[in-house]
This record gives C-alpha cells, sequence and structure tokens, in this order.
C-alpha cells in the first residue's frame, strides 16, 4: 500500500469538501435552459403515454369525457365551453401530437425568445388537458404547468428583474414542494413509525417487490432511510444556508431521491418533473457576489413574505369575525345558569298554546342548534306546541364553566335545569334528542318525572353502540384524533381556507352563516372533544339493558343509511322504544335514504321527521284524550 | 452585505408585476397544502390545477392496492364467477423512462378514491359519482370487448383492497355494487345494494 503523507491527505480531504460543500452557481440563462428542457421532457413522455393509451378516451375508456365533462357542472360556461373544444378525442390526440412535436423542438440547442411561446404553449394545454385526463393525473403533470407557464413568461419578459422574479418563483415553489411533503408527512403516524416505506413498496401500484422485502430483512436501515428522507424533505432549504455551501449535498440528494422513486416507485416523469426545479434552486442559492449571478433580483423572497404576513392577518381577522358569530347568538337569544355553574344560550321559538306541550330540542356532538331549523320553523308556524332550542355548554354562545371532571349526567342536568328554568312549570315537557342529543335526553327523564310528556329519537346513539357495533367501536379512536386536529387547525386560524359543506348548504338561507361560522371556529371542537371523551369511556363501560322510562312516550326516528351501515344499530333504536314502560305509546320508523345528519339538514328528510313528530304527537293526545286516565287503555288502545 | 429592498420597491419598479403575482401563486399554493381535507376552499375553484398539491403520499401514505372485480349474470340467470379487472402491471426497470399504463392505474387508483370518498352517503350517492358512471362504462365495453356480450344480462363488480407483495394479509373487500344491466337503457335504477363484509381471497 502506497504511504500518504498527513499532510497531503488532509488537503485531498479539504479539496473534496470544498467541491461537494459549495454553492451550485448556475446563471440565470443556463437555469433557464435546462429547467424548460427537463420540463420538455416530462410533456414528451407523457403526451406519448397518453398517445399510447388513446382508447382510454374513448367511449368506455377511463376518461370518457361523455362522463367526465360532468364534474365541471359548477364551472362557469365559458370554461365548460374550452374543455369541452379541447376534450373531443380527436382533438385531445391531435393536441397530444403537437405537444409531443413541440417538446421535442423544446430539447434542441438554442436560446431564442421563441422558446418562450414553447414551453407556454406545452404549460397551458397541460393545464387545459388536466380536467379532460381526471383519472389518472398526477403531481409530474402538476408540476410541468408551474415550471413551463414561468420559464415561457421568463424567456418572453425583457427586463432581468422581472426574470428573476420568475425563476424565483419556481426555485420557492420547488423549496415548498418539500417542505410540505416532508412537515405534512410527520403528522402521518407511519412515516413517524417508519412503517410508512415498507407500507408503499408492498404495494404492486407505487411498490417494488424487492425494496419491500429488503426492508422486511433489514428494519433498521429502512428505517434510517425513511427518516433520512423525510429530514431531506423537511430541511430543503438549508440549500440556502452558510452562503449556499449546502446547494450541491442538497440538490444531488433530492435527485437521487427522484431517480430511486422513479426507478422503485416507477414515478419516471416525477425525475425529470421535480429536477426542472432544481436549476432555479441553483441559480437563487448561489451567493449574491458569485460572477455567475451577477446582478440577480431578490426581491421575490420578500414579497412572497409580505405577503404571507398580509394572508396571516386576514385570516386571524376572519377567526376573530366567526368567533364572535358564534359567541353573539341571535337577538332572541337568552342566556341561564345550571347547577353546575355552566351557562347556556337558548332560543324561545315559540311559547307555543299554553295546553300544548313545549318541545326542547337537544343537538349532537359537533352539531349546532340550527341543524333542526327545518323542523323548529315549522313547528313554530304551524303548530301550538311550545319550540325551544339551546347550545350546550362550549357550543356557540353558551360557557362551559364546571371546573369537574366532565362526565355526561353534566350535560343531562343541564338539560334538565333548561326546562325547569326556561319553561313555564305547568307545561309538559317533549325532549326531541338528535345523535347524542338522544341520549341525553334519555337519561333527563328520569329527573324530569311527570313533566315529561315523550321523548322524540332522531337518529339516536344507544349506550350499548361501541360495544355492539364493530364499525362504531373502529371509527372511535379516528374521530378522537380527528376532533383534536379540527381544534388546532382552527385555534391556528387555518379556518378562512374551509370550504363551505354540504350540510350547511342545504339548511334554510338565514341560518347558513351563522350554522358555518360555529362549524369553522374551534369552540364546536373543542366541546366536541370533551364530550367525545366523556361518551367512549361511559358507553363502553356500559352494560345491561336500558333503564326503564317510565310513563313518557316515545318516537324512534332512524336514518335509513344508519341502519343500512349497520343493522345493530336498528335493533338498538327499538331497544330504546322498549325501555318506555307504563302504558307509554310509541313509535319506531326509518326515514327512507337519510343519512345520520341529513335527516336534519336536508328539507325533504327534515319535514318527513317534522311530520312524523307531529303525527305522533296527535296520536298520543287522541289517545290521551280517549282515555285521560288510565296508561293502561292508553297501551291497549295502540 | 446586500443592502435590504425596503417594501415599497419590494411592489414597485421593474418586474413588480410578475414578483406580486409569483407571491400570489405561492401563497394559493400553500393555500392549498392543508393536511385535512374540510379546508379546500381554493382546491375546488382550481379547475386548470394550476396550484400543484406537494402534500406526496402524506400524511398517510397509500399502502394497498385497489382491485376491481367483476361477474356477470347470464341470458339463463347464471352467474359467472369473479374475474379481476386488473390494470397494474407490477414494476420493471424501463418504466422509469417508459411507463404508459401508469395513467391508467392511477385513473383506477383516483376512482376508487373518489368512490370510497362519499361511500358513506350510500349508493344513491355513489351511483351519481363520475368516478362510478366511468366505471360501469368501462365494464359494459369490457364485456362488450370479450365477444360474449350476447349472452350476459348484466354484472356487478366490488371493490376489494389488498396488500399487494406482502402475503401475508388476504384481500377485503371494500364494496359490492348493485346489480347493473348490461344494456345503458335498462340502466335507470339498480335492483339490489349490499355493503360488503366479507374477506376474499384473489
Amino acid at each position: 500500500m502506497k504511504y500518504v503523507p498527513r499532510v497531503q491527505f488532509a488537503r485531498k480531504t479539504r479539496k473534496i469538501a470544498s467541491a461537494v460543500f459549495a454553492p451550485a452557481p448556475v446563471g440565470r440563462d443556463r437555469a433557464l435552459g435546462l429547467s424548460e428542457r427537463l420540463a420538455a421532457a416530462t410533456t414528451l413522455t407523457s403526451s406519448l403515454e397518453y398517445l399510447a393509451q388513446r382508447r382510454q378516451i374513448r367511449r368506455g375508456g377511463l376518461n370518457d369525457w361523455a362522463i367526465v365533462k360532468d364534474v365541471q357542472a359548477e364551472s362557469t360556461p365559458l370554461v365548460r365551453r374550452l374543455l369541452n373544444a379541447v376534450s373531443g378525442p380527436r382533438t385531445t390526440t391531435v393536441l397530444h401530437v403537437a405537444r409531443a412535436a413541440v417538446a421535442t423542438g423544446m430539447l434542441l440547442p438554442g436560446n431564442s425568445r421563441w422558446r418562450g411561446a414553447g414551453s407556454l404553449f406545452l404549460g397551458s394545454t397541460s393545464a387545459l388537458l388536466y380536467p379532460r385526463h381526471r383519472y389518472g393525473t398526477d403531481g409530474s403533470d402538476q408540476v410541468a404547468i408551474l415550471v413551463q407557464t414561468a420559464t415561457g413568461a421568463a424567456r418572453l419578459v425583457r427586463s432581468p428583474q422581472a426574470r428573476d422574479a420568475l425563476l424565483w418563483y419556481v426555485a420557492l415553489q420547488a423549496n415548498l414542494s418539500y417542505l410540505v411533503s416532508g412537515w405534512v408527512k410527520l403528522l402521518g403516524e407511519p412515516w413517524r413509525d417508519a412503517s410508512a416505506l415498507g407500507g408503499v413498496m408492498r404495494t404492486r401500484t407505487y411498490g417494488h417487490e424487492g425494496m419491500f422485502r429488503w426492508t422486511r430483512q433489514h428494519p433498521k436501515a429502512a428505517r434510517y432511510l425513511t427518516h433520512g428522507v423525510l429530514a431531506l424533505e423537511c430541511l430543503f432549504p438549508l440549500a440556502y444556508a452558510c452562503k449556499g455551501r449546502l446547494a450541491r449535498p442538497v440538490i444531488a440528494s433530492a435527485a437521487a431521491f427522484h431517480l430511486a422513486n422513479g426507478y422503485f416507485m416507477g414515478l419516471g416523469r416525477f425525475v425529470t418533473a421535480f429536477t426542472a426545479m432544481h436549476p432555479m434552486v441553483a441559480y437563487t442559492s448561489a451567493p449574491k457576489d458569485h460572477p455567475a449571478v451577477a446582478g440577480r433580483d431578490d426581491r421575490a423572497l420578500p414579497a412572497a413574505l409580505l405577503l404571507l404576513a398580509g394572508a396571516g392577518a386576514i385570516a386571524a381577522g376572519t377567526a376573530v369575525q366567526r368567533r364572535l358569530r358564534t359567541t353573539e347568538g341571535w337577538h332572541t337569544s337568552r342566556m341561564l345558569t345550571t347547577r353546575h355553574g355552566n351557562e347556556l344560550q337558548y332560543e324561545v321559538l315559540s311559547h307555543g298554546r299554553a295546553e300544548e306541550p313545549v318541545l326542547v330540542f337537544a343537538a349532537g356532538m359537533v352539531s349546532t342548534s340550527e341543524h333542526f331549523t327545518w323542523i323548529t320553523e315549522r313547528l313554530a308556524k304551524e303548530t301550538g306546541y311550545g319550540v325551544v332550542t339551546y347550545a350546550r355548554a362550549g357550543y356557540a354562545g353558551s360557557r362551559h364553566r364546571s371546573a369537574a371532571r366532565f362526565r355526561l349526567a353534566e350535560s343531562v342536568d343541564d338539560l334538565v335545569d333548561l326546562v325547569r328554568l326556561a319553561v313555564e312549570p305547568d307545561r309538559k315537557v317533549v325532549l326531541v334528542g338528535h345523535s347524542l342529543g338522544g341520549e341525553l335526553a334519555r337519561r333527563a327523564a328520569a329527573q324530569l318525572g311527570e313533566r315529561l310528556h315523550a321523548v322524540v329519537y332522531l337518529d339516536s346513539s344507544h349506550p350499548d353502540e361501541l360495544n355492539r357495533s364493530r364499525q362504531q367501536s373502529e371509527s372511535a379512536g379516528q374521530l378522537r384524533t380527528s376532533l383534536a386536529q379540527m381544534a388546532w387547525y382552527l385555534r391556528l386560524g387555518t379556518g378562512v381556507l374551509m370550504a363551505r359543506p354540504e350540510w350547511v348548504e342545504g339548511l334554510p338561507v338565514a341560518y347558513r352563516k351563522k350554522a358555518f361560522a360555529q362549524y369553522a371556529d374551534a369552540r364546536m371542537w373543542e366541546a366536541g372533544r370533551r364530550e367525545w371523551e366523556a361518551v367512549e369511556a361511559e358507553f363502553r363501560a356500559f352494560s345491561g339493558p336500558l333503564d326503564p322510562v317510565e310513563g313518557a312516550h316515545a318516537l324512534v326516528v332512524s336514518a335509513q343509511q344508519t341502519v343500512d351501515r349497520d343493522p345493530d344499530q336498528l335493533l338498538m333504536h327499538r331497544e330504546l322504544a322498549e325501555a318506555h314502560r307504563g302504558g307509554a305509546h310509541t313509535e319506531v320508523t326509518v326515514i327512507e335514504g337519510a343519512g345520520h345528519d341529513t335527516v336534519l339538514t336536508q328539507s325533504r328528510f327534515a319535514h318527513r321527521a317534522t311530520d312524523l313528530i307531529t303525527a305522533f304527537l296527535d296520536g298520543v293526545a287522541e289517545v290521551r284524550s280517549a282515555h285521560p286516565a288510565n296508561p293502561a287503555d292508553q297501551e291497549a288502545a295502540k | 452585505m446586500t443592502p435590504r429592498p425596503d417594501v415599497r420597491s419590494v411592489f414597485t419598479g421593474k418586474g413588480a408585476a410578475w414578483r406580486i403575482a409569483g407571491a400570489a401563486m405561492l401563497l394559493g399554493t400553500l393555500a392549498t397544502q392543508h393536511p385535512h381535507p374540510a379546508f379546500n376552499r381554493l382546491q375546488l375553484k382550481d379547475t386548470f390545477s394550476l396550484l400543484p398539491n406537494w402534500r406526496f403520499f402524506a400524511p398517510t401514505p397509500a399502502m394497498h392496492d385497489y382491485h376491481f372485480l367483476y361477474r356477470t349474470l347470464g341470458a339463463d340467470g347464471t352467474t359467472s364467477p369473479w374475474e379481476g379487472l386488473d390494470v397494474i402491471e407490477g414494476r420493471k426497470p424501463w418504466q422509469i423512462a417508459w411507463f404508459p399504463t401508469r395513467r391508467p392505474e392511477k385513473a383506477v387508483f383516483d376512482i376508487c378514491s373518489e368512490i370510497l370518498h362519499v361511500i358513506d352517503k350510500g349508493f344513491a350517492v355513489v351511483t351519481r359519482t363520475s368516478a362510478y358512471r366511468t366505471l360501469t362504462e368501462h365494464l359494459r365495453a369490457t364485456i362488450h370487448e370479450r365477444g360474449d356480450a350476447a349472452d350476459v344480462r348484466g354484472f356487478q363488480f366490488a371493490l376489494a383492497r389488498a396488500t399487494g407483495y406482502d402475503r401475508t394479509q388476504d384481500p377485503e373487500m371494500v364494496f359490492v355494487s348493485p346489480y347493473t344491466p348490461l344494456d345503458p337503457a335498462d340502466a335507470r335504477r339498480p335492483l339490489a345494494a349490499r355493503p360488503a363484509t366479507t374477506a376474499v381471497r384473489s
């Protein structure tokens, strides 16, 4: 073996280190040229692959425009016409042939401004064809769109400042892509415990049999690899640290990562698509005093940060507005304090006739009292019943003040106190509970005694459901996590990004804004989380039959989707009715087509539920007038 | 040291319009990366996918393959055995450069995701989705291509998920479609629907 003096060795090591840990200076034009060629290679492969799979865009294919176009029903007429124009099988084929030709041309040498038109053509046609190829598009298409529109524009603009703004845009998108991909992965358990690599590799769609076996045989190395990838993604902007000295290793690692994905996962187009953004990272991460990037305009980064700060302020303002809208209630809202010190916000929607009972509505978990509006509006306007709704402690403007550990009994007591304080003492009461509200109503029956005329269970919970329904038991953990996450996301002010859910759009127009404000505010989810913790503990500990409910009549309404999905639920709903004894009149019915929430929020199901409630109460009244004093006669009259 | 640009110069001067446009696009992109699907206000408006989704395989990666199976109901009332509609090719070295069947593979994956997204809302909703209708038309075309369509009255399909190269776990049936007539003119209403509860072997 040859002897190498220590000084010489140290010198060599320093030389290697300075070659590795150095900026990757790429000039503006070179970055542009490399980037547009790599993006063109992505498009060339993509279009040729589409052309090889033309049958998928014909009738009976997996992207038959005659069907897929219906997704665009909500788009503007102009957009629909534009999409129709490019989405016929023949036009789509011609466009792909043209794209392949232009992409090939883009791979040729040259530095002309016309190349900008070529890139813009490729980018804009990728975007136009994206909805047309709805099923099967992927991230490489999206990267190609952004790189080609930016590089196309960069070729065509004249000022170096404008060109730098566009190059910075691609570079910042590259950083964002790795950052988002890495940090969002950290939210997933399989990535944290490193089971994700083996999990993905075992699939035939994105995996590789040899690699999967390797993850099984070398779990420790697989864990290092998984966490190494996460580190690379989460720390990608280090390419800009130490005057760009880490740019080479970071960019080289990212490129190697894409090559590995290309080989092991079959994501070949991603290799050229993502590396098309790397020249911009190299250009922007080189120190400004490097001759290759002389005169570079770096104002794009502060521009993005300032806009981000502005957006953060808007998000915070929106969150404050929603909190105020959530807690202020309606102009008719009233407050009362229960024995636990909780302050409840409630509405007397109708006093009704003195001789008729008052219907008190108890909402489900993570629901609003506005969920009942289709039902309560009709009952208040068309019948003589009193109608009262309220928000449980922690929801809307109601305050949860109790310092004791939360148990469902507290909500039951609150409901009983609401009845005692908000309803005239000589009036009978009908409790109408949806979901968890049904269970609270059932438990409140014992305290209300003779004041309770009836209980209406609307797709109610049953205390044994987590023990008897495998499906509900399995989804319990998921619900716990989801409630906690929602509360956090909303506390962080990201509620501004929420779209109005379908159920809100289903409510009467006047109530939508307030219902949505509650949905997009953390309070409802925090209250739901507290309740779910108690529900899970108490329901899992439940055993034995339901306590009998003496004297009060019962209407049990099931939503068809609930009982279809879980036949045990229908049995449990029957048990709710059977628990009502002492000559009680009971009815059990299913609303066809309704879901757990849509039974309230879709007008046709809610109207059906209202009809059932009024018919049930009328039926009870008839029996009572025929046999006023004898409960046994009431039972016989059923 | 390079002097810091003042706020005004960031939004004025040469290239200002491009800086603002780029910043707006970056902000839009960031706004579409929320890990929870309910925070999708902007995605719903992004018809042309100008705002990329950077959450690849995150937060929870796809760790199953989806497979469609179908069986036909013959004119004589007999039911055929389940057959696979397998578009997954398996990994080959050249796919890094040329992989045309990746598109149909991903298409099936997307169709499954769309169906599973609404499966809790019941078959009435599922059958109206473009994913479900695409699949039924695709199966119709597949049966016609087989050449024995004259003897077939209708078909039923199932979605199963499997663990691919991990053969220690059995595939799971996710749902079974209602019976669907082969002739679209008879396909106004499915005759029956039932959720799947049993596991099947592929």
